[in-house]
């Protein structure tokens, strides 16, 4: 090297090593947009979900809702039903037992009443009869005609031939027939008990045609499981407030009888929740607290700290619930759930503005400290990986539901509550939601 | 208000958490030793400014990964010269070859650099030379890159790497006469 490149090299070091030109605040402003246009690149796909979900649950309301009309006038016309639904024929009580050539063949003798099997019970209960009575009534109704095959597929029992035993009424699929056959009986002045067939146990206990089918109904519905598909917004609370901003959710959830009264839901379901609220010292823990990011100064005391936190997350609910039946009826239902939720966050992101009031001490001549009031303003925003944080079993979850329904479908409407259990979110916020659903339910429970 | 009292350690774990005043507190911080590194690396004040924010960018993005039991000035120079380093990169397609070939001379005889250089000439003389010529210059006079490393980084052979610093050294020579005999206004 060349002395003249070895001094320029040298020089050029020593200059640069050495540099201060002043903060250009145009700079400071370009790189500002720049953060700031980043951070609304993250709240896009967030946007869009919360977009989505409130399109997801516009639109299964809408379905829910043409499907449930369109339930109701089929029920209305007879006529439709024929269509879809078994054959049901206007019968006088003389011939009350089905015509159609299909039909099991009903002997007019007191042999051949079937047997049945009880649910959870291995062996089957041959029906006894008396002599059936075929009392005419003058008032028409409803039979509905099945071939025993299917009979047997739906109700799940046996028809063995028995000479000992009498004349057995069809079975239709019983959540069908009962649906239907308590709404036509309405009109019809003779009590059910005076329908054409009556039964017993063997054990003499009195089983009427509406009992029957109560009965057998009830032992069924602790066997099907249901399908449930959920709609609802949110509201999120803190120990102080009912924050600002709005949540949704979507989701489907199985519902699996464990007793006549009680069964398991569980399922998973979207949520996204956007709130703000103002911190009061109870919402975020300590991991939030920004007295101890107040380091302007060694000596300082924080008079007033006020705190306003904008938080958006996307979580999957995962939800274990015990559902107890308060009123079971044709039409309709009341039911109460308890059970506990995990929340597992897919997207996560904040920001936080504190107004921090402050006195800073300054030693001065003489031991006398100045003291000086500070007024600061204090920002901090952030995200979080997704499924960084699990918030296992971490809320209670207590609902209401009234449920009404339609032949095999089930409208729900379920206010809830999320009580917080600990802290959640990756910011360990104190918060709770509470909210309304909308559920449609394949299957009567 | 910037406070003296507050660390560097404790304005990056406060930018680690995403927190803006602090990535401001950062940013006027360590502004002039950025800027003083961009400048060098880039031919006018605002390619510098664009590769100094390029540069804090990714630090905050990736201020995650910083060791802090390393001297963090160190992490950043690396992050601002692999920067400039890509915008070249970038460019390197546009750039007219003949750039380089633009001035071939031999002076009679080497200039004495009896007197400092300050900021301004020494930009003025960086500046004027092709983009490949200060990138290799800086690297290997400044930064203290081997010619091998270079070679690796600019996707060149080593031998390219030496026959740029040579022409550099000659430019600068040049440039470096023209300046001295100009009036101050003129050179400047």
């Amino acid at each position: 090297m060349k002395p003249f490149d070895e001094k320029l090299a040298d020089n050029i070091r020593e200059v640069f090593d050495n540099y201060h030109e002043p903060f250009d605040e145009n700079a400071w402003s370009a790189m500002q947009d720049r953060l700031q246009k980043k951070r609304k690149v993250r709240i896009i796909p967030l946007a869009i979900v919360s977009f989505a979900s409130v399109a997801a649950a516009l639109a299964f309301i809408a379905v829910a809702y043409f499907s449930w009309d369109f339930a109701g006038l089929r029920q209305a016309e007879p006529a439709g039903m024929a269509v879809e639904a078994p054959a049901i024929e206007e019968n006088t009580s003389e011939d009350i037992l089905a015509t159609d050539t299909d039909a099991p063949h009903i002997p007019s003798s007191t042999h051949e009443l079937p047997s049945i099997t009880l649910p959870g019970k291995e062996e089957t209960i041959p029906l006894l009869a008396h002599e059936p009575r075929v009392e005419p009534v003058s008032e028409t109704f409803h039979a509905i005609a099945y071939p025993v095959s299917e009979l047997n597929k739906m109700a799940g029992r046996t028809f063995p031939a028995d000479d000992h035993y009498g004349v057995g009424g069809q079975m239709p699929r019983l959540a069908d027939a009962r649906a239907m056959m308590e709404q036509r009986l309405n009109g019809v002045s003779k009590p059910v008990t005076e329908t054409p067939v009556r039964q017993t146990w063997e054990n003499g206990y009195a089983w009427t045609n509406n009992g029957y089918y109560d009965d057998l109904i009830a032992s069924r519905q602790g066997q099907g499981s249901s399908l449930l598909l959920s709609a609802g917004s949110m509201k999120t609370y803190t120990p102080d407030e009912l924050t600002g901003g709005i949540g949704f959710s979507a989701g489907v959830a199985g519902n699996f009888p464990l007793a006549s009264s009680i069964s398991l839901q569980t399922g998973g379901a979207l949520v996204y929740n956007h709130f703000t609220f103002d911190d009061m010292g109870r919402v975020l823990n300590a991991r939030m607290g920004l007295a101890d990011e107040f380091a302007y100064s060694d000596v300082h005391q924080i008079i007033d700290m006020k705190n306003h936190t904008d938080y958006e997350f996307l979580a999957i609910d995962i939800p274990v619930n015990f559902r107890f039946s308060l009123s079971e009826n044709p039409a309709n239902s009341i039911y109460v759930t308890a059970g506990l939720s995990s929340f597992l966050y897919l997207q996560q992101n904040f920001t936080s503005q504190s107004e921090i009031v402050a006195d800073v001490y300054s030693p001065g001549s003489h031991d006398i400290n100045t003291v000086q009031r500070s007024f600061s303003m204090m920002e901090r925003s952030g995200e979080f990986d997704a499924f960084r944080r699990l918030d296992f079993a971490r809320f209670l979850n207590l609902s209401a539901g009234y449920a009404i329904h339609r032949q095999d479908r089930t409208f729900v409407i379920e206010p809830f509550m999320k009580y917080p259990l600990g802290d959640v979110t990756s910011l360990d916020l104190n918060i709770g939601m509470a909210g309304v659903s909308l559920k449609y339910q394949f299957g009567r429970r | 208000m910037e406070q003296k009292s507050i660390t560097d350690q404790e304005i990056i774990r406060a930018c680690r958490k995403g927190q803006v005043r602090y990535q401001e507190l950062l940013y006027k911080r360590f502004y002039a030793f950025a800027i003083s590194i961009s400048l060098r690396y880039s031919p006018n004040r605002e390619d510098a400014l664009e590769t100094l924010n390029d540069s804090f960018m990714k630090v905050f993005q990736n201020i995650g990964s910083y060791d802090d039991s390393r001297p963090f000035k160190s992490w950043f120079r690396k992050i601002i010269v692999n920067t400039a380093l890509n915008k070249f990169q970038e460019n390197r397609k546009y750039m007219i070859h003949s750039e380089l070939d633009a001035i071939e001379m031999e002076l009679s005889e080497e200039p004495q650099l009896d007197q400092k250089l300050n900021a301004e000439e020494i930009l003025n003389l960086l500046g004027s030379l092709p983009a490949l010529y200060r990138l290799v210059f800086n690297l290997y006079e400044i930064e203290g890159y081997t010619h091998q490393e270079i070679a690796g980084m600019l996707d060149i052979a080593p031998g390219t790497s030496r026959s740029h610093l040579t022409r550099a050294r000659q430019m600068l020579r040049k440039l470096y006469s023209e300046m001295k005999n100009k009036p101050y206004h003129e050179a400047i």
